[in-house]
C-alpha cells in the first residue's frame, strides 16, 4: 500500500478533460505545439515531393566531384560527384519515415507495458519495472552495436527494417516508465475507484478512462519517440550498422563527415543534412514540449481557469520572498 | 485604514471582457475585522486579489480606486508597493497552505521572507520565535517540510508568515475552508486573539457565514460581483435587510434545526457572462416581485445609516416572513 | 437482521521510506458499528480518524488487517475477487471531493449510463437515466455537460444518481459535503433523506461537522484516532455528550450566534 502523500501528489490531469479535443486540434492549442506542427508539416510536404522531384538521380555519380553550390548544383556536389541537393530532397522521406515509425511502434510498446505495469498487481507491476529498468540501464550504444552486427549480413533485403527494429528496442522503455508513473497516480484517483466499484473491468478502465486521461501525454511521448529515432537513425548510420547504400540525412552526414567535408571545405555536404536535422528535431522537440504543457498544467501558463488561480497565489506568497 | 472607491473588475477571456466587481464601495476602520460572505463564484476573491493590488492579467482592474491611509495603492510606484506589502498590509490568498514550497523546510521559508525585507539576520530567530508562540506552534515545524504537517499546521504557518514583517492589516481569503470543524475552530479563535493582541485591521473572507458572524465586527454580503449588503455584524445577523442575506442564513445547517427543503436556495449562483435584468439576485429570491427585473437597485440605508443593502423592497419584504 | 456490521475491525497501514524503514499507522482499531436496514447514521470525528479509511473498508479498496464484516449476517471479509464483485452491487460509496470523482473526460450521461449498462438493467436506459436524474433533482439537460461545467453541488449530485444506477441496499456517504459551500449542504443532505425514504436504502453518513449530521441521522457513532469513542442516539449524544471530546466537536461547529 502506498503512502497518502503520493496520492496528493499525482499528475494533475484534471483539467485537460472537460472537451475531448481532437488530435489535430489539441496540437493547435499550444503555441509551442503549433510551431512545430507548422514546421514539421513543412518538411513532410518536403519529403514528399523530393520523392517524385529531384533535379538528378541522387544516387548517380555522375558529375564533377566536390564542386560547390552553383545554379546547376544547388548545394553543390559530393565528393563521389553525386547532387547534394537531390540527396536531401530525395532522403527526407526515408528520414521522417524512420522517426515515424520509431514514434508510433515505440510509443505503442510503451503504452501496452507502461499501463500493464502501472494497473497491474504489484507483482507483475514490479517485475514490468524491472524490465524497464533493464533496458534503461544499458546503454543504447552498446544494444545497436549488438543488433546491429546481427542484422548486418541480412540487410540488404530488408531495407530500413532493421534499423527500425533497433530504435525500437532501444527507445521504448523511457516512455514506458512515463506512462508506467502516470498510471500508477490516476489509478489511485477517486474517478477511477469510482469505476472500480461500479464493476468496470480493468481493461474498460484503462481503454475508457486512462488512454483519455493521458492522451496528450501519449502525443507528447510519441514525439520524443520520434525524435530519438531520426537522431538514432544518424546514429546508427554513423556508427556504420546501417545500410550505407541507402540515401537519408544520416547516411549523408555518414559519408561527408567520412570524407572529412569539415576539414576539406565542403561545407555544402555537411550543413544541409545537419541543418535539416535540426530543424526536424527542433519540429519535435517544440511538438513535444506543447503537448508536455497541455499534458501537465503545472507548467501550463493561461490556458486553465485553475492552474492561473495556483499561479496566482504563488506570486501573491512570493511577494513576500522576492522582494 | 482603507478606502475602496467604484471599484470595477473583471477579467479578460476568450470571447471577451467579462466585468465581475461592480462598484464596489465601503472603507475599513483600524482594529477591527471586515468579514465579506458570498457564495463560491460572487467574486470575493477577485476582491481580495484587487485589494492586495496583485490583480494581474487576465484580470483587468476597469476604474475605481483603492486608499490605504489616504494614499492610492494603484497610483503607487512598484518599489513603495513592494515596501508596504508584508510590512503594511498582507494577504493570505485561498488555499494558501497548498503553495508553500513543497522542497523547502519551513525555516528557510521564513527566512527568505526576512532577507527579502532586510530584516537583520540577528534578529531571525527572536523574530520566528515570538511568531510561532502567537500561532501557538512547536519549533519542531521549522525543520519540516510542508507534506509532513497536517492541514491546520500549515494554515498557522500561512498565518505565521504573513505576519513576520509586523503588518497592520491583513487581508485573509478563505483561511480555514478544507480544514475540520475543531482544527476550524481552534484557528478562528487564535486569529481573533491574534487581533486583538496586537491591534491588527483584518478582512476575512469567507463562503460560510457563520464562522464570519461570530468573528468578524462588521459584515459584507457580496453577491454577482456587488455588495447586497453591509453593516455591523450585529445588525445583519439581527435584522438581515436583503432576501439573499436572510436566505443564506437560512440555508446554514445547524444544530437543532429541522431539515426542510424551504432551506434551499434555489437556483445557482450567477453567471458572469448573462447576467440578470433588473436585480441580479431575483431568479433566485423567494421575495421577487415582476418589478424586480426592471430596474437594477441602489445601495440604500436600511434600520440606520450604516446598515446598506440593495433590494427595492426593502423594508416590505421583511414584513412577509 | 442488520444489514451491514463490523466486528473488531482494525486496519494498520505501513508505509515505507527507503528500503527499511517502514512507519505503522494504525487507522483503525477494533471497530464495531452496525448498520440496520433503511437506516441513516452517521460516522463523525476529526480529520484523521479513520473515517475515510472505514469507508473504503466497507466496499473493499482496503483490506482490513483484521476484524470481520457482515453483510446480512454473511461474514464477507474472506470474499474473492468475483463474489467482491457481486457485493459491490449491493453497497456504493460517495467520495467527497467531487472534483475528483468524476472523470474530466466524459460526459454526465456516461456517468451514469456505464454502472446501468454494468449491471445489465433490463429497462429503457436513456428513461432510467432521466429518471436518476429527476431523482437527483437535475434536469435532462444535464446528460450532455461535462464535470468542468458543473459546480461542485452538481458534481455531487451527479455522482449520486451514478452511484443510485448500480441500485445499492447500502450508501456510504464520505464527507459528502464538506467540500461544498454551506449554502448548498442542504440540498445534498435532503437528497440523502430523500434516498432513504424513497428508495429504502441504508445510509452511512461521515463527516466532521456535527451541524450536517445532527438533521439527518438517528444514531451516531463518534471517533477518535481510529476507534469508537461514544455511540447511541443522535439527540441524546448531542445533548448529553459523554466524552471530552464530542463536547469539543459539539462546541466548534460553526454557530453564527456564538461569538468566537
Ligand atoms: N482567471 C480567471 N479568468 C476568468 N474568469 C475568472 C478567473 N478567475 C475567476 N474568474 C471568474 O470570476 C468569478 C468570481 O470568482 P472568484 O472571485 O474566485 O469568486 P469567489 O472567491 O467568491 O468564489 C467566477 O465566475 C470565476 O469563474
Ligand atoms: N493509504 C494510506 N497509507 C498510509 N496511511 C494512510 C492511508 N490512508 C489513510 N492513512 C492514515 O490513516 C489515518 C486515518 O486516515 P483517514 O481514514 O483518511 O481519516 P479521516 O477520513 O477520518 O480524515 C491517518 O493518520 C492517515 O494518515
Ligand atoms: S430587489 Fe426584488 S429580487 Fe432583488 S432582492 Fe429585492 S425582492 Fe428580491
Ligand atoms: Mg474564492
Ligand atoms: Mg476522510
Amino acid at each position: 500500500m502506498e503512502s497518502q502523500s503520493d496520492t496528493k501528489k499525482s499528475l494533475n490531469l484534471r483539467s485537460i478533460g472537460g472537451k475531448m479535443v481532437k488530435p489535430l486540434k489539441i496540437l493547435l492549442i499550444n503555441t509551442k505545439s503549433k510551431a512545430g506542427f507548422i514546421l514539421l508539416v513543412s518538411l513532410i510536404i518536403f519529403g514528399i515531393l523530393g520523392q517524385f522531384f529531384t533535379p538528378y538521380n541522387p544516387n548517380r555519380y555522375e558529375f564533377t566531384g566536390g564542386l560547390g553550390p552553383s545554379y546547376a548544383h544547388l548545394l553543390g556536389t559530393t565528393i563521389y560527384g553525386q547532387d547534394v541537393f537531390s540527396q536531401l530532397f530525395y532522403g527526407a522521406a526515408p528520414t521522417l519515415m524512420v522517426g515515424f515509425a520509431v514514434g508510433i511502434i515505440g510509443t505503442s510498446i510503451s503504452i501496452i507495458v507502461g499501463i500493464s505495469a502501472g494497473f497491474a498487481s504489484e507483482r507483475v507491476n514490479a517485475f514490468i519495472t524491472g524490465l524497464i529498468n533493464i533496458f534503461l540501464i544499458i546503454p543504447g550504444v552498446l544494444l545497436i552495436m549488438l543488433f546491429g552486427s546481427f542484422f548486418l549480413g541480412i540487410h540488404q533485403s530488408l531495407g530500413y527494417l532493421p534499423t527500425i527494429l533497433i530504435l525500437i528496442i532501444t527507445g521504448w522503455a523511457f516512455g514506458a516508465r512515463t506512462f508506467r508513473s502516470i498510471t500508477l497516480s490516476i489509478a489511485k484517483r477517486d474517478f477511477i475507484l469510482s469505476s472500480v466499484l461500479i464493476g468496470e473491468s480493468r481493461l474498460s478502465i484503462i481503454f475508457r478512462q486512462i488512454i483519455r486521461a493521458i492522451f496528450p501525454v501519449i502525443i507528447s511521448n510519441f514525439f520524443f519517440t520520434a525524435m530519438y529515432g531520426t537522431m538514432g537513425l544518424t546514429f546508427v548510420e554513423y556508427l556504420g550498422v546501417g545500410n550505407l547504400l541507402q540515401i537519408n540525412w544520416g547516411t549523408m552526414l555518414y559519408w561527408a563527415i567520412n570524407n572529412e567535408a569539415y576539414l576539406t571545405g565542403m561545407w555544402w555536404w555537411i550543413l544541409p543534412p545537419s541543418f535539416m536535422i535540426s530543424i526536424l528535431m527542433f519540429s519535435f522537440i517544440l511538438l513535444n514540449f506543447g503537448m508536455d504543457e497541455i499534458g501537465n498544467p503545472s507548467l501550463r501558463r493561461f490556458d486553465s481557469k485553475k492552474s492561473k488561480k495556483n499561479k496566482k497565489i504563488n506570486d501573491d506568497l512570493n511577494v513576500n520572498t522576492e522582494n | 485604514m482603507m478606502n475602496v472607491k467604484n471599484l470595477n473588475a473583471g477579467y479578460e477571456t476568450e470571447n471577451g471582457y467579462v466585468p465581475i466587481l461592480n462598484k464596489i464601495n465601503f472603507s475599513v476602520k483600524k482594529n477591527i475585522i471586515l468579514g465579506i460572505a458570498g457564495e463560491s463564484g460572487s467574486g470575493k476573491s477577485t476582491l481580495a486579489s484587487v485589494l492586495y493590488n496583485s490583480f494581474k492579467y487576465p484580470g483587468k482592474i476597469t476604474g475605481g480606486d483603492i486608499l490605504f491611509k489616504g494614499n492610492s495603492l494603484f497610483k503607487m510606484k512598484a518599489n513603495e508597493l513592494r515596501q508596504i506589502r508584508g510590512t503594511q498590509i498582507s494577504f493570505i490568498p485561498q488555499a494558501a497552505m497548498n503553495a508553500l514550497n513543497p522542497v523547502k523546510k519551513i525555516r528557510l521559508q521564513f527566512y527568505d521572507v526576512m532577507i527579502a525585507h532586510n530584516v537583520h539576520e540577528d534578529k531571525f530567530d527572536e523574530k520566528i520565535s515570538s511568531i510561532l508562540e502567537l500561532v501557538r506552534l512547536n519549533k519542531n515545524v521549522l525543520d519540516s517540510f510542508p507534506h509532513e504537517l497536517s492541514g491546520g499546521m500549515k494554515q498557522r504557518v500561512v498565518i505565521a508568515m504573513s505576519l513576520l514583517l509586523s503588518p497592520e492589516f491583513i487581508i485573509l481569503d478563505e483561511p480555514t475552508t478544507g480544514l475540520d470543524v475543531l482544527v476550524e475552530h481552534e484557528i478562528l479563535a487564535d486569529i481573533k486573539k491574534i487581533q486583538e493582541k496586537l491591534g491588527l485591521t483584518m478582512i476575512f473572507i469567507s463562503h460560510d457565514l457563520s464562522i464570519l458572524f461570530a468573528i468578524s465586527d462588521e459584515i459584507i454580503m457580496m453577491y454577482g460581483g456587488e455588495i447586497v449588503e453591509s453593516g455591523t455584524y450585529a445588525d445583519v445577523l439581527e435584522h438581515p435587510a436583503h432576501p439573499y442575506t436572510y436566505q443564506l442564513m437560512k440555508s446554514i445547517p445547524m444544530i437543532g434545526h429541522k431539515l426542510d427543503r424551504s432551506m434551499i436556495i434555489k437556483g445557482s449562483t450567477i453567471d458572469f457572462t448573462s447576467r440578470p435584468e433588473g436585480c441580479y439576485f431575483s431568479p433566485r429570491c423567494n421575495f421577487a416581485e415582476p418589478d424586480c427585473t426592471g430596474i437594477h437597485p441602489e445601495l440604500r440605508a436600511a434600520d440606520n445609516a450604516y446598515h446598506l443593502q440593495r433590494c427595492r423592497l426593502y423594508p416590505s419584504w421583511a414584513q412577509r416572513i | 437482521m442488520s444489514i451491514l456490521r463490523t466486528e473488531n475491525l482494525s486496519k494498520t497501514f505501513i508505509s515505507r521510506h527507503g528500503l527499511v524503514a517502514a512507519d505503522k499507522i494504525q487507522a483503525l482499531s477494533n471497530i464495531d458499528i452496525t448498520l440496520e436496514n433503511g437506516e441513516l447514521i452517521g460516522i463523525v470525528g476529526a480529520s484523521g480518524s479513520g473515517k475515510s479509511t472505514l469507508a473504503k473498508i466497507l466496499v473493499f479498496l482496503y483490506k482490513p488487517t483484521s476484524g470481520n464484516i457482515y453483510f446480512m449476517d454473511e461474514n464477507i471479509t474472506k470474499y474473492n475477487s468475483k463474489q467482491i464483485k457481486r457485493y459491490r452491487r449491493e453497497i456504493q460509496m460517495v467520495f467527497q471531493d467531487p472534483y475528483a470523482s468524476l472523470d474530466p473526460n466524459h460526459s454526465v450521461e456516461w456517468h451514469i449510463k456505464r454502472p446501468l449498462i454494468l449491471s445489465k438493467y433490463k429497462g429503457n436506459i436513456d428513461d432510467r437515466i432521466n429518471e436518476l436524474l429527476n431523482m437527483v433533482t437535475l434536469n435532462p439537460g444535464y446528460r450532455a455537460k461535462f464535470p468542468h461545467q458543473l459546480s461542485g453541488g452538481q458534481r455531487q449530485r451527479v455522482y449520486l444518481a451514478r452511484a443510485l444506477a448500480v441500485n445499492p441496499k447500502i450508501l456510504i456517504a464520505d464527507e459528502p459535503v464538506s467540500m461544498l459551500d454551506v449554502s448548498v449542504r442542504i440540498e445534498i443532505l435532503t437528497l440523502l433523506q430523500r434516498i432513504k425514504d424513497k428508495l429504502g436504502i441504508s445510509i452511512i453518513y461521515i463527516t466532521h461537522d456535527l451541524n450536517t449530521v445532527s438533521m439527518i441521522t438517528d444514531r451516531l457513532y463518534v471517533m477518535q484516532e481510529g476507534k469508537v469513542v461514544e455511540e447511541g442516539y443522535t439527540d441524546s449524544i448531542i445533548n448529553n455528550p459523554s466524552k471530552e471530546y464530542t463536547r469539543k466537536l459539539i462546541e466548534a461547529a460553526p454557530n453564527p450566534y456564538k461569538r468566537i
